[in-house]
């Protein structure tokens, strides 16, 4: 009797050590998280958070419940956002006004970025000069210029980036992205998104509107209605449903043609409260990776060359400040089925297609599987013609892990731990959604089609 | 003659509704906005149904590990854990457990200082379902002051309210107490709807019933017994009046559990820490033929005025 080789446990990863995976947990009952470490005995990374409002206060709080980040600073130049955030960032953070400061005399390894649109380029630069990764919230930046100058920056330096487009860490997506790739829609021929609500979208200036500061206030904290800071609905919410599109196509729209207005919220504002797009995209005959093109010479003898062609995919996106019916959400929809895409559910429609002839429901075990048919006489069922009385019941996809914001930022201080570039959204990929949006924006000043820059 | 703005949204299995008052309409549907958000956040930080939630995360993982979480949770956990204490455990966050799981004493323990929470056995699950609404009607009032709103009424559904400040006539908010049994078929049309009335001004309210119009005719309790995990048997219902919404929605449901002895007895209590952030506990007292009228039993009055 020969004793069975014994394998060695496997090491576990960064990532489930991170929390990236709960089923590993059991094994580290007694992994203590007192001692502030970081996973496998490494310094925990030295983060600083940079812009302290909404958003930034929600991923100050998602950072400090994640083992091996040691928030040590954040920064705003808006005492009051400055001194909330403080509570929730804990009493180690030291507090800056001037975000240059504290990258100076802090010298942390990683900073968050959630500042105003406008001033993505310059804070996150200025980082990556510093020789510190960069997470930049979404849109990466204000312009196509400065996105493809940063995105340039950031490969020259080799420093770690990801922008903060969060559905590339939910799990939700990932399936999609997986059932989009594998096939499983057919051939994709069409994309509707939108991100519908009924609000006016702005927040609450704490002075009065009389007084002297109120104008000021009230471009500051209202930056994303203003045209000087924020490209509006396109780049706060378009950016977010158009990256999964270009996430799941592998490539950029080719044209966008666009429109939008000030149309119900007419209180000041400069941004649309309204747009609509209609994005083309080019795609190979198949969902998946684009065809090699050196395979194309070979393929010539007997394919016909029409079904190697690019066909054209449109996507249509709406964003609506006054009916929230349909609320945010993408629909992909292919020739063998529909996923319907939102944060916390995910659907499958399988289509219900000419060729899927229910015969085998006719054959029974008794020997009617001998009948070509079987027919009942009397009077004849009734269905609806309705497509969507024969939807069926869907596949569901759900969320199981947890808050897709916690997880982006446990994937990005992993990359800036092993110091690997590759995050789940690049500034190449910033670049592109950048310049997906804009390019929207652009067409509805101009009133026309325009053709997206091949970034 | 002041601006009155209302908006609600539903949030945490209720509507949220809120009604306030001041000199600029803009300026006050920002705030509604604004506080409805904080209400929206405060659930998504709470409810044990959403995978998202911090809750979720800590019931996933913290009978296998301590689990670090941020320093707004490690906070309000550490409340918990003191209301738990301080209603000798009448109120329990994971009494859902108590089922399945008996004779064990602990069963979460939070670290406030290191911010981790762990369980102490398996199957434990957080939930706090009874204190959520409270909470997220402190944190909703603490944005409405941030942004100057001094005046308001925010009412989660039918059991918690908060007042800011007076209504728009200058008085304290109104807030009727309705019968929980009324839907009873042998008291329908015997008795009013309204047992009492509340005046409110920057105080929040709870209500809890063990039964109500749809449990007091033979279904079970929604409240459990954190002593067995087990439906509640005895019918009571109270409305507790506190500086704080957590305050009054732990006692309230507390109360329920204690049973109307016990509840009288801990109500007299002189050096009981949570009871000092309360102002009025009232009790609901159902009747129970045409010679015993409903009616409402204050057990502790702090401040005159507060109930009419």
């Amino acid at each position: 009797m020969t004793t069975p080789p014994t394998t060695p446990a496997p090491k576990p990863t960064r990532r489930e050590l991170l929390g990236l995976s709960t089923a590993a947990a059991g094994a580290w009952a007694t992994f203590s998280l007192q001692s502030a470490m970081g996973a496998d005995g490494q310094e925990p990374v030295r983060t600083a958070v940079i812009g302290t409002g909404g958003r930034g206060s929600d991923l100050i709080r998602s950072l400090t419940t994640i083992e091996g980040c040691d928030l040590v600073a954040i920064a705003d130049n808006y005492p009051p956002h400055l001194e909330k955030a403080a509570k929730f960032a804990g009493p180690q953070a030291k507090l800056y006004s001037d975000y240059r400061r504290l990258l100076e005399e802090v010298k942390p390894a990683a900073v968050v970025v959630a500042v105003p649109l406008y001033l993505h380029y310059r804070v996150a630069g200025d980082a990556i000069a510093a020789g510190v990764d960069v997470f930049c919230e979404k849109t990466m930046c204000y312009t196509v210029d400065e996105a493809q100058k940063l995105a340039d920056q950031v490969a020259a330096a080799k420093r770690v980036f990801q922008v903060g487009l969060q559905r590339r860490a939910n799990p939700i997506y990932q399936q999609a992205a997986a059932m989009v790739q594998a096939g499983v829609l057919g051939q994709i021929t069409a994309v509707k998104a939108q991100w519908h609500r009924n609000n006016n979208w702005r927040r609450p200036v704490p002075v009065a509107k009389g007084a002297a500061d109120w104008s000021r206030l009230e471009r500051k904290l209202n930056w994303r209605l203003y045209r000087d800071y924020s490209g509006g609905l396109m780049t706060e919410l378009g950016s977010h449903q158009l990256d999964v599109v270009n996430w799941m196509f592998g490539d950029i729209p080719r044209k966008v043609t666009a429109t939008g207005g000030v149309d119900y919220w007419r209180d000041g504002r400069e941004v649309c409260d309204n747009v609509f797009c209609i994005y083309e995209y080019e795609l190979p005959p198949l969902a998946g990776p684009r065809p090699d093109p050196n395979a194309a010479a070979a393929s010539t003898n007997g394919t016909p060359e029409s079904s190697l062609k690019p066909y054209t995919v449109r996507v249509t996106y709406s964003s609506l400040c006054n009916n929230a019916y349909e609320g945010a959400a993408e629909l992909i929809m292919g020739t063998k089925g529909t996923l319907y895409l939102t944060s916390g559910k995910g659907l499958f429609y399988r289509e219900k297609l000419a060729d899927d002839v229910g015969w085998s429901a006719k054959k029974t075990a008794d020997g009617g599987g001998a009948d070509a048919s079987v027919v009942t006489s009397g009077k004849t069922l009734k269905l609806s013609n309705s497509p969507w009385a024969h939807r069926g019941e869907p596949l569901e996809i759900d969320n199981l892990l947890g808050d897709d914001t916690r997880d982006e930022l446990v994937s990005f201080l992993d990359h800036v731990r092993r110091g690997d570039p590759a995050t789940i959204c690049d500034a190449r990929e910033g670049l592109r959604d950048t310049a997906t949006v804009l390019t929207a924006n652009r067409a509805i000043d101009e009133g026309t089609s325009l053709a997206v820059p091949r970034v | 003659m002041p601006v009155v703005v209302e908006r609600a949204r539903p949030a945490m299995g209720s509507l949220f509704q809120l009604r306030l008052i001041g000199d600029d309409a803009e300026h006050l549907a920002d705030c509604a906005e604004t506080a409805l958000d904080e209400i929206e956040r405060v659930e998504r930080l709470l409810s044990w149904r959403d995978v998202r939630s911090e809750t979720a995360r800590v019931n996933r993982e913290a009978a296998t590990r301590p689990v670090l979480v941020d320093f707004e949770f490690a906070q309000f956990l550490a409340t918990i854990k003191g209301a738990e204490k301080a209603t000798a455990g009448f109120f329990d966050a994971a009494v859902q457990s108590r089922r399945a799981i008996v004779g064990a004493d602990e069963l979460w323990e939070i670290e406030a200082e290191h911010r981790l929470v762990r369980f102490t056995r398996s199957g434990v699950r957080l939930d706090f379902g009874a204190v959520g609404k409270g909470y997220a009607l402190d944190c909703a009032a603490a944005e409405l002051r941030r942004f100057g709103v001094s005046q308001a009424l925010l009412d989660a559904g039918t059991s918690s309210v908060l007042a800011l400040g007076a209504d728009e006539f200058g008085n304290p908010w109104p807030v009727g107490l309705r019968n929980p049994f009324t839907a009873r078929p042998e008291l329908r049309g015997t008795w009013p709807l309204e047992l009492g009335q509340l005046r409110l001004g920057d105080l929040a309210l709870s209500c809890s019933a063990s039964h109500d119009a749809a449990t007091s005719s033979g279904a079970e309790s929604d409240l459990l017994d954190p002593a067995t995990g087990r439906p509640v048997t005895q019918a009571s219902a109270y409305a507790v009046v506190a500086t704080n919404g957590i305050a009054a929605e732990v006692l309230s449901t507390a109360l329920c559990a204690m049973g109307t002895v016990r509840a009288e007895a801990y109500t007299k209590e002189e050096s009981n820490q949570l009871l000092r952030d309360v102002v009025a506990i009232v009790r609901l007292d159902a009747g129970d033929d045409a010679s015993a009228a409903p009616c409402v039993t204050p057990l502790l009055l702090r401040r005159s005025g507060v109930l009419v």
